[in-house]
């Protein structure tokens, strides 16, 4: 039984009433609204042919026993369904704006409304929908059922709070996270440098303990011991200074040794963390980018390696050597004076709360100057860029004014931020300097009345232990925020280190050193979101060395088939098959060294040309360079560039146009020299003259090989070995190119048709 | 040519759709139409309805697609229809573009990368829900409003931000 949402026991007894077989269910679901888009309980529950479906609310009602009495839970009935399971067919969640609706067909092909839901019930409702298909189709045959793990409600809550966990592939509850074994899994991370933190924390002590001497032989004792005619070392001046510059010295070494670690540590670091978040990203499937913007990883890479890196090597440290410090101090205060020390300590908690307070005034006009600044970096990037638009509609008046309207406001956010900063600090480090001046004030009087035997230079050691005391509050003040933004940080980071890619590569996979190059498709079923179907019981077969031709509208899923080929992303349900054998069962080198693609969307890094061809094949020699790029019509341009093949391309370097890219890309793909090509679009950016040049010199090319050629214009496709005409996700018409323009009313008919006469229209003849 | 330019002009055409062509009425729950093709009258068991400026006009510019995904034409305005008609296409709209208004925010807290928001909406239900990237998933809506995002896909409307009471005002402040 699989209990996506428990079924209260009232509802069960009303269900029992109304003659459902309770005893038998294998399924069941709450959802939070009835098919008439109410709020209310809506229970779902599955036996092996019967869906019962039941909406109400519970309610409590005084128990009748007049003894006992309490509450009784019941059942207000809202409505009651009951649907046997062979009636029903095509389940299907309906996306509303938000919420869903959960539907279905009758034997008459009639939709039947179940019931609505808001979108906190979608994701358990696409579940129920798996196993009520499963049910249907006879694979569940009893209550016992194994459930697959992932779909186990249990694990996708948090054991904790209950609340699920918000990405279902790392099970892990923001909620309930201890911030402690985030930071306990980095120490681990840290451990190779172990050596190194060792030597910079001795280093803080050695710092920390001659900051602490210092005062004390330079003031108290100083004036106590050495001055005063009654000290142990009156007169004593040379060892005195030799014991100030000693420890002088002895702090300045301490300081260039951590200074020395510090630098030395940080880099590597800093590196170590850049290289795993990055190794981490590579390694994630292409359904991990989809969901994210480019530069908020580049962000993430960037920016938490060095927030990271700062707590840890520096907040941290610092943390337990003024912690160590000013419990110190104070034992040393407590004892010299602990009247005085009580007192002048007193600021202290004071200075924290009126800290905070500005603490939150300052983040919110940091936030304000912040988003004031995205905004107008957006504005500038988004006008810089659509230039020629603003020209071409002379609209530079109207963008001036809203520039001028996005920096004013950012220029308000500034000055309000600079003002509340140069009043706050200042503020509150009077509320701290009053300890001093209460010190001073007290402590003066103690001595003037020789209170305790309070000496001048005790107040005066007093006086400077107490500065010290006060000038890691500020630290300690910043240190719960700078402790926030780097466990974020470590979230983040190990968010992406735990993410499993969808994409794995098989223990034992099939090594196909030499493919023949045959590729199948069987009842294919592919979707990048859920409930939305892109590739729909697609099944086709090329035989190794032939040429298949894709046809079909905008988003009709033809790109979406290269894509599975090539296993950027893995079918739902089916199989694709290259020689016989699964692709998930293949090595991804030899997915990889057998197989290349162009598409419409082509990217050349950074680089030169010759570094972009040769990018597949990085040991082919100059030859075949050439080869591959007259091959794509590719070196003639190449030619007419000053520097030829070492022309640098890419960001900030020569652009190329559109068809230049696409030829630079092919030459790419016909270096690797496949046995599966794939042309997706290629030459779409191409004008008709260049595309039939590029077509003459890949038909040499591809003969042999298998090409699967993806095109809009349909005459590029007319020697294909077969033709599928894609339709909304599923195979319309397969055939060749004479078999299909023989069918009467036929898809692929009527787009050639269309396609010859709007070529015919504007002179071209094919 | 001229077959091309009747086809471009077919596919550029608006079809008004009033009570003089078309009708609306319930099947099994969904909302369907009868219209005309023509001479011919036609009956459609289902259809979904799109607003086409839905921050904008409510009421208006609303196209009717057909359960294959074709327009069968635009309602400009449901005024339009009589009124058993419009109260059908409005009920339809309201069902489908309901999103819950936020009245007040009981509280708000933010934990790596995620923020646990627990409102008070204005039909009184208290509600709770979870936001990744609050900055990017709170969406402003002209200069008063606000539309958040939550992990489930629920979307939720502040009206005017700045007649919230003043704690919640306080607690999305940050955000905005």
């Amino acid at each position: 039984m699989l209990e996506i949402d428990k079924i209260p026991a009232c509802v069960l007894d009303y269900a029992y009433g109304k003659g459902a077989d309770v005893e038998n269910i294998y399924l069941t679901l709450h959802c939070d609204m009835n098919s008439e888009h109410t709020y209310c309980d809506t229970y779902l529950m599955a036996t092996s042919d019967t869906l019962y479906i039941i909406w109400g609310s519970e309610g409590l009602v005084s128990r009748q026993n007049p003894v006992k009495g309490g509450l009784d839970v019941i059942w207000n009935e809202g409505g009651y369904g009951e649907y046997k399971l062979s009636s029903l067919k095509d389940f299907k969640v309906e996306e509303l704006l938000s919420g869903a609706r959960l539907t279905a067909k009758d034997e008459n092909d009639e939709y039947v409304f179940l019931t609505a839901m808001t979108n906190f019930c979608k994701s358990s409702t696409l579940l129920f929908i798996k196993y009520l298909n499963k049910i249907k189709k006879g694979e569940i045959k009893d209550k016992s059922f194994t459930v697959e793990p992932e779909d186990d409600p249990k694990s996708q809550r948090c054991p904790k709070c209950g609340m699920r966990y918000p990405n279902k592939h790392r099970k892990i509850c923001p909620k309930c996270m201890e911030k402690g074994k985030l930071f306990a899994r980095f120490g681990v991370f840290l451990g190779k440098y172990k050596l190194y933190i060792f030597i910079m924390l001795a280093s803080l002590v050695l710092l920390s303990a001659t900051s602490i001497l210092a005062p004390y032989f330079s003031s108290g004792f100083f004036y106590d011991q050495v001055l005063d005619v009654d000290g142990t070392f009156y007169g004593e001046l040379l060892l005195v200074i030799a014991i100030v510059v000693g420890t002088k010295i002895l702090s300045q070494i301490a300081n260039i040794i951590n200074g020395y670690i510090t630098s030395k540590i940080s880099a590597r670091v800093v590196y170590d963390l850049k290289m795993t978040i990055f190794g981490a990203i590579e390694r994630l499937s292409l359904g991990f980018f989809n969901g994210r913007q480019t530069g908020g990883l580049m962000t993430q890479v960037n920016n938490d390696a060095n927030t990271i890196y700062g707590f840890f090597c520096d907040g941290i440290p610092y943390f337990l050597i003024n912690i160590v410090q000013v419990v110190a101090l104070c034992i040393i205060l407590f004892i010299m004076n602990p009247v005085l020390a009580a007192l002048s300590l007193l600021t202290i908690p004071v200075f924290f709360i009126v800290l905070r307070k500005f603490y939150r005034t300052s983040m919110k006009y940091h936030a304000r100057n912040y988003s004031s600044q995205r905004s107008m970096n957006g504005l500038l990037s988004d006008v810089l860029s659509g230039m020629r638009v603003v020209k071409a509609f002379s609209k530079e008046e109207e963008e001036i004014t809203r520039f001028d309207k996005s920096s004013t406001r950012v220029a308000k956010n500034n000055k309000k931020l600079a003002v509340f900063n140069n009043y706050s600090y200042p503020l509150s480090g009077i509320i701290l300097y009053l300890g001093n001046i209460i010190a001073l004030g007290v402590g003066g009087w103690m001595v003037i009345k020789g209170y305790g035997d309070f000496t001048y230079g005790q107040l005066l050691t007093f006086t400077a232990y107490i500065n010290m005391i006060y000038s890691p509050m500020y630290f300690f003040s910043q240190m719960v925020d700078w402790s926030a933004s780097s466990s974020n940080a470590l979230q983040r980071l190990f968010e992406i280190l735990d993410t499993k890619p969808d994409i794995t590569e098989k223990e034992n996979a099939v090594e196909l050193s030499q493919m023949e190059g045959s590729v199948e498709f069987k009842d294919v079923d592919f979707s990048y979101t859920k409930n939305r179907k892109i590739i729909d019981r697609v099944s086709f077969k090329v035989d190794s060395g032939s040429i298949l031709g894709i046809v079909g509208h905008t988003g009709a899923g033809k790109s979406t088939i290269a894509n599975l080929i090539i296993r950027l992303y893995d079918c739902d349900d089916g199989e694709v098959l290259i020689d016989g054998v699964n692709v998930k069962d293949l090595s991804f080198a030899s997915l990889y060294n057998n197989i290349a693609i162009v598409s419409q969307e082509t990217y050349l890094f950074i680089g030169t040309i010759l570094e972009n061809i040769k990018y597949a094949k990085p040991d082919a020699s100059y030859e075949e360079v050439i080869h591959a790029s007259k091959c794509a019509g590719a070196h003639d341009f190449i030619m007419k560039l000053p520097d030829g093949y070492d022309t640098k391309i890419g960001f900030g370097f020569k652009g190329l146009s559109g068809g230049e890219r696409q030829r630079v890309s092919i030459a790419r793909a016909i270096l690797r020299d496949p046995r599966i090509l794939i042309l997706d679009e290629a030459t779409a950016a191409m004008d008709t003259e260049t595309e039939k040049l590029i077509q003459n010199a890949l038909a040499e090319l591809t003969r042999g090989k298998t090409t699967i050629m993806i095109a809009h214009r349909l005459s590029t496709l007319r020697d294909a070995d077969k033709l599928i005409v894609i339709e909304r996700g599923k195979v319309a018409e397969e055939g060749t190119h004479r078999e299909l323009l023989d069918k009467e009313e036929g898809v692929y008919k009527k787009l050639y048709t269309l396609q010859a006469e709007a070529l015919k229209n504007a002179g071209i003849t094919e | 040519m001229v077959e091309n330019e009747i086809m471009l002009e077919k596919s550029a055409r608006i079809h008004r759709l009033d009570k003089s062509n078309a009708d609306f009425f319930m099947k099994n729950g969904f909302l369907a139409m009868t219209y005309k093709d023509g001479e011919e009258e036609k009956t459609l068991d289902r259809v979904f309805l799109h607003r086409a400026f839905p921050f904008e006009l409510l009421w208006k510019y609303i196209s009717v697609i057909s359960d294959d995904g074709k327009e069968k034409g635009v309602i400009f305005d449901i005024e339009d229809f009589s009124e058993d008609a419009a109260a059908l296409i409005k009920t339809e709209l309201e069902r489908k573009y309901y999103s819950p208004t936020i009245k007040s925010i009981n509280s708000l807290k933010e934990r790596y990368g995620f923020s646990y928001w627990r409102v008070t909406l204005t039909d009184g239900r208290n509600v709770n829900f979870t936001m990744q990237d609050t900055f990017r998933n709170i969406i402003r809506l002209g200069d008063y409003g606000a539309i958040l995002l939550d992990v489930d896909g629920n979307r939720f409307v502040i009206k005017s931000i700045s007649s919230l009471d003043r704690k919640s005002y306080r607690r999305i402040e940050l955000y905005l």
